[in-house]
Formats: structure tokens, sequence, C-alpha cells
């Protein structure tokens, strides 16, 4: 998979702003309509929160990657860190929907590590208006197994 | 300090990024928002975030048929009031045709002109190089 855009920033809340003005450029560049994007713009802004909030524990600073891949109306969006990953988390912060959000607004979502155990979060867009369906219930996404941090959607939602 | 009361006249702190584009159409777009959002969150005037837009502009021209792969690799920083952005990974000599590439008819070198300092250093891998340019604001 070619990579089109690849964007490296502190895990810091400030910087999902940068993220999303890069979308914004690419959905400008190739003309989304204004809901893909918007679906787009909040999965991604979701996936870069649990960065920023469950990653790196203790206010130590880390790096938040954010890779975008364009395939035909296929968009793969990929964020990853390199702390502590996504899991249960009795003392989380939030309310727990990111995930639940992201699965609603993609078409397909995946966890998981890559070769250099970085955790990542792996989405998939459908760009083509016809194959697109804000809001509709989409597929069961697939979970990539954590070894140890089992992590499903039917999770509490205070464990995210 | 929280984040809702920065003076304005007061500088964020140092925000540090690369970026990886594709050749092609992204390029442009996504490197100028990028540039914009690490300016504005450093209290950037706007005459010289104008300044910065030409330059990533130029680079967005020309940077992509220097660089050595199907992709240009950018990085920026912000610190004490000065925006540094490097064209990383370049191959040997492609910093100064990237330079040379970017003179406008009537204007002049759009690089030389805006930018406080423009200078080509070697990349760490001893390979590479990296064309280095400071905007002070």
């Amino acid at each position: 998979m070619s990579t089109d855009m690849q964007l490296a920033l502190p895990a810091r809340a400030e910087n999902i702003a940068i993220v999303r003005h890069a979308f914004g450029a690419i959905g400008e560049t190739y003309a989304l309509d204004a809901q893909t994007l918007s679906d787009i713009r909040l999965a991604v802004t979701e996936a870069c929160t649990n960065v920023v909030v469950h990653a790196y524990p203790d206010g130590r600073e880390g790096p938040m990657e954010v890779i975008a891949s364009l395939l035909g109306d296929e968009l793969t969006v990929i964020v990853r860190d390199e702390g502590h990953g996504v899991g249960p988390r009795p003392d989380s912060p939030g309310l727990g929907l990111g995930l639940p959000l992201i699965a609603s607004l993609a078409e397909s979502v995946q966890l998981g590590r890559d070769a250099e155990d970085r955790t990542e979060v792996r989405m998939t867009f459908l760009l083509s208006n016809g194959h697109h369906r804000p809001g509709d219930a989409l597929d069961e996404p697939t979970w990539a197994e954590l070894p140890d941090r089992p992590t499903r959607l039917s999770d509490p939602p205070t464990s995210l | 300090m929280s984040d809702d009361h920065w003076e304005q006249d007061e500088p964020r702190p140092e925000t540090t990024a690369s970026l990886r584009l594709a050749r092609g159409p992204l390029v442009a777009p996504v490197l100028c928002r990028v540039v914009s959002m690490v300016l504005a969150r450093a209290n950037c005037p706007m005459d010289r975030l104008d300044d910065a837009l030409l330059l990533c502009d130029a680079l967005s021209a020309h940077a992509p048929e220097q660089a050595g792969d199907g992709s240009v690799a950018f990085a920026l920083s912000t610190h004490e009031r000065c925006l540094e952005l490097r064209v990383a990974e370049l191959p040997r000599e492609a910093g100064a045709r990237l330079v040379r590439d970017s003179v406008v008819p009537g204007v002049g070198n759009v690089l030389q002109r805006v930018a406080d300092e423009l200078r080509i250093e070697p990349a760490v891998d001893g390979e590479h190089e990296e064309l280095v340019l400071e905007l002070r604001f």
C-alpha cells in the first residue's frame, strides 16, 4: 500500500487540529463530499484523542503518527503511537465512546501492533458516494488480536 | 499556564512535525495547511504567515521533482519566534537545484527573498542533504 501522507507530531491535544486540517486539505484536493470528509475527520480525531489521552501515561510525551493512503475509492488511515496502546483502563477520564464512534463512521476498523510493536488503529473509508452511507450500520469491525490487551466494542464504555 | 490563557504576544510551546507526501496533488495543500496551523499556534503575525505560504508554494512546486523517490519529506519546527522548515532526504546537489528552480520571472528567487536564512546541510545518514529555511517572526 503506497502512502500518500505521513504526518508525525508530538501527541499533544493541540496537534489534533493540525491533523484535522491536513485531512481537510485531502478532502478539498479530492473533492470529497462534506459528509464523508466530516466522518473521516471525526474518526481520525477520535483516534488521535485516544493517543493523546491513553498512549503516554504519567505525563511523558511521545509521537503520534497519522498515515493516509488512497487506493481507488478507498482511503485507509492509520493512527499509530509508541505508547501504552488502547485497552481497558479503569481510570479512563473519557466516556469510552471513541472506538465505537470510529467503528460507526468507518467501513472497517482494526486495532493492533505493527512490526515495530507500535500500537495502531487502522480505519478504512469508502469515498464513493454510492458506497458510503454515513450513519448507516456498517459491517462489524474486524479486530486484530491484542494478546495482552483484548479490546472489544462490547467492553463497558468506561473501559476505553 | 492553561491553554486558554496564552497572551497574544507570548510564543506558544515549540511544535515539531514531520510530513511526508507522495508526489502529486496533495503536496501543496497539505504542506500549506500544516505550516499554517503550526504558525498560527506560534502566534505568527499574518504578514509572515503569508510569507511562509509563499515558501510552501515554491517548495511544493519544485521539491517533488528533486526528491529522490516518489515522495517528498518535510520537517517543521517552531522555536523562539522562528519557523524552521526542512526539505529532507534530498539527493546530493538537489538542494541547490531546488533553490535555482525557485526563480519567478520579475520577482527573483522566492526562497532567497522570503526566508531569513537558507542553507543546505548534509543529512545525518551521510547520503542525503537537507534544504533548511528559517523564517523569523
